[in-house]
């Protein structure tokens, strides 16, 4: 094999598929990359979880296939000077990579022993812009349970009706359900994917209006971006039947202006420190303003944020991180907050639209 | 070379906390009372106040409010203590590495190697003293001996805010003639024992042959005698509250082996009976349930899982310690002991983060009826409410608690 390449694409490269790499593996081969010169140069790596293809730019002058440790491939490709890059296979399996001034002899592995990505049966599949999946992905990835003892809520819902696609976290103490129509599918399907998988495809897809195809079968999905491929394990089991939980009736309700809010339970939260883990910021919803407050060992803090209200007053808790979460990602000015009671859940939904639910449980203080 | 051993005990710690923190309080009769989600509580702690008016820890709030009617009543708030028993200990960490916690208003300090630095155990003491009144605004009692057991003799001397010496000249005058009930794990029951052999006082107990002490009351006799006499060489230990309790838990060899499922879930039940109400009255939850089961060859396995959220609920450690065995134990042997620890605690007074995967009203109804169970019992005895389920079965059905009592390891480790 003999390749060259730019070593900016080329570091672009390793850290897409880096992200499917395990650090520290039994089995050195996974800690390793494939890369393979044939028509085109590919990148492949495989944690037998996630795999992660991608293809880069180059000029092939010899076809072959290696795999090289990850971690000593990024570090040494991401201090070369900004130029081409040369990668060579050399006898004994050495890997020569050569730059400039620099150079390189690397001891490389047979790429047989490497793991090939499992076939995938094209049982259900769907297009959806890039952009939008990130942000949806985004939307509701922060809700995903990290709790062992709930596996199947350790991924999100991905559920296609036909016209709408729903993506769906729950943890127990919140629900984000994020949908759309903009997507065009063949038949319906529902599919629970690992959250850690979505939490490095969020950072692989890009943010521009291009197209994913998304293909799933029983047990695994496929998100194919043309020049960057990531394919997951699916959860087993049955995900939990949300329909019934988000509440339709409210005590309670607001509207606010969303970076308000936000701004103003980041700065009541300043006063719970890692040593008050657990602490509540307090609301008391009140006429024309909501009143936050929180106090702790180091001081107190007061807040208040000019709100329109309807129904009771009303005062309860919530664990801040629970709210930032959500309020950092609604790109909506106006959020609407509704409560039921100090026990019970509330919901948060952008004041237009119906493309976003957020339920949250409150702290008892 | 002669140790200097400190022990400093925070005067009405959570009654102190909190007049500190409720100014208008300071010259009432106080009294922290627990259970806060029933209102059966018992006294936890009381200020000086209701003190003089017979108000004593332990008792019930109607006992209290007889002799005391003005009796102000406040509910307890274990995180400030928790924070003032580390200001405290900061305080003292200043003077020894050595400081060993001993509940949370009570530390030993060894300062031997500090006297060169500080001056006295005495005056070490005094400026400890003070600087607790200044800095943090509660008082503090030390006592300064040449052994932890004289050291917290002279800090119940006299309270509060003072410093009470005991040496090895002058222990024969202030020490033995002391009721021998003040010694250190001289209980009720001990201290009968003790009667019974005409022994009354500190100085009877040092001067009985120490043949005899072993005859009755075994291994634990000679101890007792050693106290007595000054002997305890026990070292002050780095120990924080935090570690002193890591777990809660009790185990029981069952009066016959155990031979099903059944006849675990039963026992589980009893023991979880004793290892939530015990959480309960140190107003402590606890995340990880951890079993463990003693065969009939006496082999010996533990195992743990993780609660969905921290608890103190009778019914939900039971439940999942029978779900553990469940899983640990296929019944090729029968079973001759379990036991329930619940670790990885937290104070039960702080936020809760409620889930909609859980019935939370159900858990906050059965956190009611345990505190109920408890306080029923406190005031008629353990077997005057029961679970239905060991109705029958009697030889299952014991106060795992008080019937089984092992003295506090802490001390001697």
């Amino acid at each position: 094999m003999k390749v060259i390449c730019q070593k900016e694409k080329l570091a672009e490269g390793i850290n897409v598929v880096q992200k499917a790499v395990s650090s520290k593996s039994n089995i050195q081969i996974l800690e390793g990359i494939l890369i393979e010169a044939g028509d085109n140069f590919k990148m492949t790596g495989n944690d037998l979880e996630l795999a992660v293809e991608c293809f880069v730019d180059a000029h092939i002058e010899r076809p072959g296939a290696i795999v090289i440790n990850s971690r000593m491939f990024g570090e040494i490709v991401r201090r070369l000077p900004d130029s081409d890059v040369l990668i060579e296979l050399k006898d004994n399996n050495t890997v020569t990579i050569e730059c400039e001034n620099s150079k390189f002899n690397l001891k490389g592995i047979l790429p047989e022993g490497f793991p090939a990505i499992p076939e995938i049966e094209k049982k259900n599949s769907f297009k959806i812009d890039q952009m939008l999946l990130r942000d949806m992905i985004r939307q509701t990835l922060f809700a995903v349970c990290l709790d062992e003892n709930r596996p199947i809520l350790m991924g999100s819902l991905m559920e296609y009706d036909g016209t709408t696609l729903n993506i769906v976290s729950i943890d127990g103490y919140r629900l984000a359900l994020r949908r759309t129509t903009e997507c065009v599918g063949e038949k319906p399907f529902s599919v629970v994917v690992p959250g850690k998988a979505l939490n490095e495809l969020v950072k692989i897809l890009e943010a521009e209006p291009l197209e994913v195809n998304v293909v799933a079968s029983d047990n695994h999905i496929l998100f194919d971006m043309g020049t960057r491929k990531v394919q997951s394990r699916l959860l087993e089991g049955k995900f939990l039947n949300y329909a019934g939980i988000i509440p339709n009736e409210f005590e309670t309700r607001l509207s606010v202006r969303t970076k308000e809010l936000l701004s103003a339970i980041e700065r009541a939260a300043l006063m719970i420190t890692s040593e008050d883990r657990g602490h509540a910021i307090k609301f008391n919803v009140n006429e024309e303003r909501l009143v936050i407050t929180s106090s702790t060992a180091i001081g107190d803090a007061h807040e208040e944020v000019p709100v329109e209200m309807d129904g009771k007053k009303l005062e309860l808790g919530f664990n801040p991180r629970y709210l930032t979460d959500v309020l950092k990602v609604v790109e909506d000015e106006f959020i609407e907050m509704s409560f039921t009671t100090n026990v019970g859940p509330s919901v948060i939904r952008p004041v237009e639209g119906r493309d976003y639910d957020y339920m949250v449980m409150p702290v008892r203080i | 070379m002669e140790r200097v051993i400190l022990h400093s005990d925070l005067n009405n710690f959570y009654a102190s906390v909190e007049c500190l923190y409720h100014p208008e309080l300071r010259d009432k009769p106080v009294a922290v009372c627990g259970s806060q989600s029933t209102r059966h509580g018992i006294v936890l702690a009381k200020n000086q106040i209701a003190k003089k008016m017979g108000v004593k820890t332990g008792e019930a709030i109607w006992e209290a409010r007889n002799k005391c009617p003005d009796l102000v009543i406040v509910r307890p708030n274990f995180h400030l203590y928790m924070r003032f028993s580390l200001y405290a200990r900061r305080i003292y960490e200043e003077y020894t590495d050595l400081v060993e916690a001993f509940g949370i208003d009570e530390n030993w300090l060894d300062v031997t190697g500090s006297t060169r630095l500080f001056g006295s155990g005495e005056k070490i003491a005094h400026e400890i003293r003070e600087r607790i009144k200044n800095e943090l605004g509660i008082t503090v009692s030390v006592g300064v001996s040449y052994n932890k057991i004289f050291a917290k003799l002279a800090s119940d001397m006299k309270k509060p805010d003072a410093v009470t010496v005991i040496t090895e000249k002058d222990y024969r005058q202030k020490v033995w003639p002391l009721p021998v009930k003040e010694l250190l794990y001289v209980g009720r029951s001990t201290g009968r024992k003790l009667n019974d052999l005409g022994i009354v006082t500190i100085g009877d107990l040092a001067n009985t042959p120490v043949g005899l002490l072993a005859r009755k009351l075994g291994k634990w006799g000679e101890t007792l005698w050693l106290f007595a006499n000054g002997y305890d060489d026990m070292p002050v230990s780095k120990i924080t509250f935090e570690s002193l309790i890591k777990g809660i838990g009790n185990s029981l060899t069952a009066p016959r082996d155990l031979t099903c499922d059944e006849d675990a879930k039963l026992l589980f039940q009893v023991l979880a009976e004793s290892v939530g109400e015990r959480l309960r009255r140190h107003n402590l939850k606890g995340r990880t349930v951890q079993i463990s089961i003693r065969d009939t060859n006496l082999e010996y396995i533990t195992r743990q899982a993780k609660l969905p959220s921290c608890s103190y609920i009778t019914r939900e450690i039971a439940d999942k310690a029978f779900e553990i065995f469940k899983c640990s134990w296929d019944w090729s042997k029968n079973v001759r002991a379990l036991g329930i620890r619940v670790t990885d605690l937290v104070t039960a007074d702080r936020h809760v983060q409620l889930s909609f995967l859980e019935d939370e009203i159900r858990r906050i109804n059965r956190e009611l009826v345990d505190h109920s169970i408890d306080s029923i019992r406190e005031r008629f005895g353990y077997y005057a409410v029961q679970r239905a389920s060991l109705l029958n079965k009697d030889i299952f059905n014991t106060d795992v608690a008080r019937e089984n009592v092992i003295h506090p390891v802490s001390y001697f480790r």
